[in-house]
């Protein structure tokens, strides 16, 4: 109940961030959209109601909560490894599901930690994000859903080198 | 009286060896003291009444002296003597008072003057003298525009270096990098230049998408790198006079590590197809692309030897990260490191006698060279993170970049530029105005 | 429900908002993707004109140097030599090369050979310095005997040469190495950078005339700049008065062969 509540709120201010993104790129002289029409007042918060009603069908936060436990976007990797293990098929299972019943395309992100050189570490991200794409293809889904990239060990989530050897799969 | 005539010319012979037997005394020297050599760099001279767009004479002649005695002490082959110590300032047209400088404990003394050309440009002599000797070793004069007297400087730092070192300098080159700001979750990663002693810099991309591993043409203004532009990572050419750049070659797969031929007409680098990373060669002006590893391990991090006869390259296919070398064709691939760790990013010396790599052992990151063929192992340095060696245009220097550990602070995690020299001495940072990594050395300019 | 039709509307104008400039901000990316700093690249081949300059002539030049004193301030250079102004190429004028001194008449040839017989053993030469310091005073005093006994009492012995000569070789080598030889050490290691370099004493210990690299004219890179350092280090340890150098013996030393050899250094 009240997290179906914050999902919608989460949405709201998802919305909020796009819209924001949008302004800070969009070109200087195009002015941004004006307050009114994108914002109205926001009405006072409804009294909690029985809504059975989720992140919309098909985006990240719908993949995210495809599984009870932890994200769904990411599965982890062992150091210089690029096999899936049995934590990391969990997952992918469920993400396979969850793309043939969205046919939402992804792109798969490779990711390493900082401990090698960025030209292997390239390569590497490129080995694990192919490596998860291949289990979802194995799992029946479309290869036309998914893309791959491979960021090597240039976008950290964080300082922790075990959690920074991932692939997450990007809702496009 | 044959007989006593050839008695009496092999008694003079006995009596003239014996005699010029002991007039000579040999002896061998084997060792010393390696010492920086010291060298005394006074103020060109020049007109303080003499002005130009880049200052009086005096003032350029007084810049010039400074930039020389920066590049020389950069080397760490130079001590300069204070110039507060000096005995009296040298008029270019006289010959120097050498006891004068041999007293300060000047080896080498540089004397320059600055002349005003009549079409407006200046005209820069320097000559450099062997203050033991009391004889000039070297003497050139140098006309441009006055705007380019740096430029002029490292130049004449170049001569100085080559006449007491036997090497070509490497004064007149720039160094292109990745700048690198922000914090770790969102850093930004763009392009940027400069003089090779951090002068002249310039960002060449404005950071909305990250550039990585660029990469010096030996022979052309043109870099070639790995950009994530439109979040699709392919290498890159840029064109340092046109300001231009292009993607090489539409492929459905990744492509990255580049590296230029000795030639600059190919570029060599990784691309990779469903997950796995080959070599592949690319002629500039065909565009047609060439594999030349067919494996499924990590083929990547190729670097062509100096008249582009072999490849060194970084692989896995032996279950760990090694050094191999192959010839340019890609056959007769032959591993070459051995020893304990992992080793990456292999790159060949201009002088072609080493290879410089990347180590990573016992958790910590090393840089060193060994030969073509292996032999010879010579870690320089060593840190918590570094990699990437670069090598001076005349094969003496390495660059490379290091990167410190996060603290708990949430601080730490800077990335630098740093230097070292073939011996393993003179380790010394190289200032960017923002965080550095990826540095690459260009060519000696023209 | 109602509400969560609001909610629903806001997401899908946003999302079509963000649709609708989604094509706008690719097209400034590539707009902003051209706009790159060109660097200014400077030819200088073209720009700049390069040549060599020849050398002064230099009346002081190879003209042996006094002892070091203490050098003085000089206030007033020596005007320059008349049309040495001007910055166009010097014309090269050959060197007027001061007669070196004439070698000293051989008056003390006669005692060459001989030296004073040992009333011990020298010890064998070794590269300790501290024991060759001790002996130079010892040493000396010998031969200030001898020359007052003079030389038709004592006939020295070709061992006793070698000796001497032995001692005097490993004391100037040891001054050479420990204090003035500074080796290159370029990275290049493929070529031998051996180099015979002839010194010329003055009966002082002091260089007689400049040293003399062999077939320094003809060499180049990094085999010159060898030579070079081992001309340096001649002339930095000149004078060698600090090392006993027995006068009697001057026929033996005054010219010395000294091969420099880094080869040991660079490995």
């Amino acid at each position: 109940m009240q997290n179906k509540f914050y999902a919608k709120f989460l949405i709201m201010i998802g919305a909020a961030l796009i819209l924001s993104a949008c302004a800070n790129t969009g070109s200087d002289d195009t002015p941004v959209v004006t307050e009114p029409e994108v914002a109205p007042p926001p009405p006072p918060p409804p009294p909690p109601e029985p809504v059975v009603m989720g992140p919309a069908i098909g985006s990240q936060e719908d993949l995210d909560d495809e599984l009870p436990s932890g994200s769904a976007s990411t599965v982890h990797f062992a150091y210089d490894r690029y096999d899936v293990d049995a934590t990391a098929r969990g997952i992918l299972q469920a993400q396979a599901e969850w793309l043939k019943r969205t046919n939402a395309s992804v792109i798969i992100e490779g990711h390493c930690d900082e401990r090698g050189t960025r030209e292997y570490n390239i390569a590497l991200g490129d080995r694990r994000a192919n490596a998860v794409k291949n289990y979802l293809v194995a799992m029946g889904v479309p290869a036309s859903q998914i893309r791959t990239v491979s960021y090597g060990k240039e976008r950290p989530i964080g300082t922790d080198h075990a959690a920074n050897r991932r692939g997450y799969t990007r809702v496009n | 009286m044959k007989m006593l005539k050839i008695l009496i010319v092999s008694l003079f012979g006995f009596i003239a060896a014996t005699s010029s037997s002991h007039a000579v005394i040999e002896i061998d020297i084997t060792r010393g003291n390696v010492q920086p050599l010291p060298i005394a760099i006074p103020t060109f001279t020049g007109d303080e009444n003499a002005m130009t767009a880049a200052g009086s004479l005096s003032e350029i002649g007084r810049q010039i002296a400074q930039v020389i005695t920066a590049d020389l002490e950069r080397s760490g082959l130079f001590v300069s003597i204070d110039p507060r110590a000096f005995i009296n300032s040298p008029n270019n047209s006289t010959v120097p008072q050498f006891a004068n400088w041999r007293a300060v404990g000047a080896q080498a003394l540089v004397t320059g003057l600055v002349n005003l050309e009549l079409d407006g440009q200046i005209s820069v002599e320097f000559r450099l003298w062997d203050v033991l000797a009391g004889s000039q070793m070297r003497g050139l004069k140098w006309t441009g525009s006055p705007t380019i007297w740096r430029k002029i400087a490292h130049k004449t730092s170049d001569a100085i270096y080559k006449r007491l070192t036997g090497e070509d300098g490497y004064f007149d080159s720039r160094i292109v990098y990745i700048s690198e700001s922000g914090p770790y979750l969102e850093r930004i990663k763009r392009l940027a230049i400069m003089d090779q002693d951090g002068h002249n810099h310039k960002f060449l991309t404005d950071g909305s998408y990250m550039i990585l591993n660029p990469r010096f043409s030996p022979v052309e203004q043109e870099i070639t790198y790995l950009s994530f532009y439109n979040d699709t990572p392919r290498v890159y050419l840029f064109n340092l006079e046109s300001g231009k750049f292009e993607m090489l070659g539409e492929f459905e797969g990744m492509t990255f590590a580049p590296r230029f031929s000795p030639d600059g007409k190919k570029v060599i680098m990784s691309k990779a197809e469903r997950g796995n990373s080959d070599i592949f060669v690319m002629e500039l002006a065909t565009r047609r692309i060439e594999r030349l590893t067919t494996h499924s391990a990590i083929d990547t991090s190729p670097s062509y030897s100096p008249f582009g006869r072999y490849i060194t390259f970084n692989s896995d296919r032996g279950g760990s990260q090694q050094l191999y070398v192959m010839n340019a064709d890609g056959s007769d691939i032959k591993r070459i490191s051995f020893g304990d760790g992992l080793y990456a990013t292999p790159v060949w010396s201009p002088r072609g006698d080493l290879i410089a790599f990347t180590k990573q052992a016992g958790g910590k990151f090393y840089i060193g060279v060994m030969r073509p063929d292996g032999t010879g192992e010579r870690i320089l340095t060593e840190s918590y993170f570094e990699e990437g060696p670069t090598w001076s245009p005349n094969g003496r220097v390495l660059m490379y970049y290091r990167k410190y550990p996060y603290d708990n602070n949430g601080g730490g995690g800077e990335t630098q530029l740093w230097s070292i020299d073939l011996t393993g001495y003179n380790e010394r940072q190289i200032l960017t105005p923002l965080d550095g990594s990826d540095p690459a050395w260009s060519p000696l300019m023209d | 429900m109602k509400h969560s039709l609001v909610i629903s509307g806001i997401v899908h104008t946003g999302l079509l908002v963000f649709a609708a400039m989604d094509i706008p901000w690719f097209d400034s990316v590539e707009d902003a993707e051209m706009i790159v700093i060109p660097v200014e690249v400077l030819p200088i081949a073209e720009e700049t004109r390069t040549m060599e300059i020849a050398e002064l002539p230099d009346p002081e030049r190879e003209k042996p140097k006094p002892p070091e004193q203490r050098p003085q301030r000089v206030e007033n250079l020596p005007p320059p030599p008349p049309g040495m102004q001007s910055t166009m190429p010097l014309p090269t004028q050959p060197v007027e090369e001061k007669p070196a001194p004439k070698p000293k008449p051989p008056v003390q040839r006669a005692q060459a050979p001989t030296v004073t017989p040992k009333s011990k053993p020298r010890p064998p030469s070794r590269l300790d310095i501290a024991a060759l310091r001790n002996l130079v005073p010892e040493q000396s005093l010998e031969e200030r005997i001898a020359e007052k006994i003079g030389p038709q009492e004592q006939q020295a012995t070709s061992l006793d040469v070698q000796r001497q000569t032995m001692s005097i070789s490993a004391a100037i080598r040891k001054k050479i190495e420990d204090q003035c030889w500074s080796p290159p050490v370029g990275a290049d290691t493929s070529q031998s950078l051996r180099v015979t370099v002839q010194v010329y004493l003055a009966p002082t210990g002091e260089l007689a005339r400049p040293p003399v690299a062999e077939d320094y004219a003809r060499m180049n890179g990094f085999l010159k700049v060898a030579a070079d350092s081992a001309l340096r280090a001649v002339r930095m340890c000149a004078p060698y008065d600090d090392i006993n150098l027995p006068k009697e013996m001057y026929d033996q030393w005054k010219e010395i062969k000294m091969n420099f050899d880094p080869t040991q250094m660079v490995s």
